[in-house]
């Protein structure tokens, strides 16, 4: 195991990528390496200083995320329909809409039936009466006719 | 969004609010762009929240989002003067501090170094360090090979080493 590869071996451990068998290795290696361990311990130092000087988020931007998203949700309360629907409300109330046209169509054909069947029991009667209008005139018409006589004048 | 929603997004803002921002920063250069950039990438998190739940998956959600928003900054810099300025501005304030030699601290020797070094080498390094992020995850967001991910790490480690040797410090 040369020096080269242990240099690798350091930077991955460094970024917790080393295997533990690997892990065993470089620190037996580092135990005998006076260079190496050198090395490891300048890289640490320079990891911890790049980990550890992390500038604190500014106030003022924290200020702006939160009005933002009180903004929003104020903007959402606001609006008419405020709740996400769950998706299957959708097939829902098209299920709904759809029964009620079939509904409606099968009503719509049971009345218009209806209508065709008291039609044709008026035009039946309608018939009937014509018929026996007729009838009656003729009868009429047959009939001999009554003569008025005027009884005589002597009595 | 349901209460809880407010609370989750909370935890996470508060998780990742400096690593995000930190990063951000080291690789626009800037703090003020960061805050601008940061500041999408969180109003993102929030309008999103109920599609990332899966709570392993934030940490990449997060860094992808932000190298987005960086690559859409770069894309859309249209005032370029104005820009620079902003920038120019702001490094005149830390080589303030660099000008005190004697007083100077490793870690703005680091930053030096690492500002100078090319950006693709940077932004990788930053991003490791600041996100923990595993190189698989970084793989994945930067679609690159872990073998590259972990070769450019060890180069810039080697050449923030070799620096600071160079530059006499313990």
């Amino acid at each position: 195991m040369n020096c080269n590869d242990i240099n690798l071996m350091i930077s991955e451990y460094l970024d917790n990528e080393l295997t533990k068998e690997k892990e065993v290795l470089l620190f037996t290696h580092l135990s005998t390496c006076h260079e190496c361990r050198e090395e490891f311990k300048q890289q640490n130092t320079i990891q911890q200083e790049v980990k550890l000087h992390q500038k604190e988020v500014g106030v003022s931007f924290e200020e702006r995320i939160f009005s933002s998203i009180r903004y929003q949700k104020e903007s959402t309360t606001r609006r008419w329909i405020t709740k996400q629907a769950p998706a299957y409300i959708n097939y829902v109330l098209g299920i709904v809409i759809i029964v009620i046209t079939l509904i409606s169509f099968f009503q719509f054909r049971s009345i218009k039936g209806d209508l065709n069947y008291l039609e044709v029991r008026y035009e039946n009667a309608l018939e009937r009466i014509l018929y026996q209008t007729h009838q009656i005139n003729l009868m009429m018409n047959n009939m001999p006719a009554i003569q008025i006589t005027t009884p005589p004048a002597d009595m | 969004m349901q209460k809880n929603g407010i609370i989750d997004f909370t935890l996470i803002y508060n998780r990742f609010k400096k690593p995000l921002f930190n990063y951000i920063s080291k690789v626009m250069k800037s703090d003020i762009l960061a805050e601008d950039l940061a500041q999408n990438v969180f109003m993102k998190l929030y309008d999103n929240l109920d599609r990332i739940r899966n709570s392993a998956t934030i940490e990449v959600w997060i860094f992808r989002t932000a190298r987005n928003e960086i690559f859409g900054h770069f894309r859309k810099k249209k005032n370029l003067v104005e820009e620079t300025f902003e920038i120019h501005e702001e490094k005149i304030l830390t080589s303030n501090l660099l000008e005190d030699y004697e007083h100077k601290e490793l870690i703005d020797f680091i930053e030096a170094e690492l500002n100078c070094m090319d950006r693709g080498n940077s932004e990788i390094y930053y991003l490791k360090e600041y996100s923990g992020l595993s190189y698989k995850e970084i793989a994945k967001i930067m679609e690159i090979t872990q073998d590259i991910v972990r070769s450019r790490l060890f180069n810039v480690r080697k050449k923030l080493k070799d620096a600071i040797i160079k530059s006499g410090r313990s």
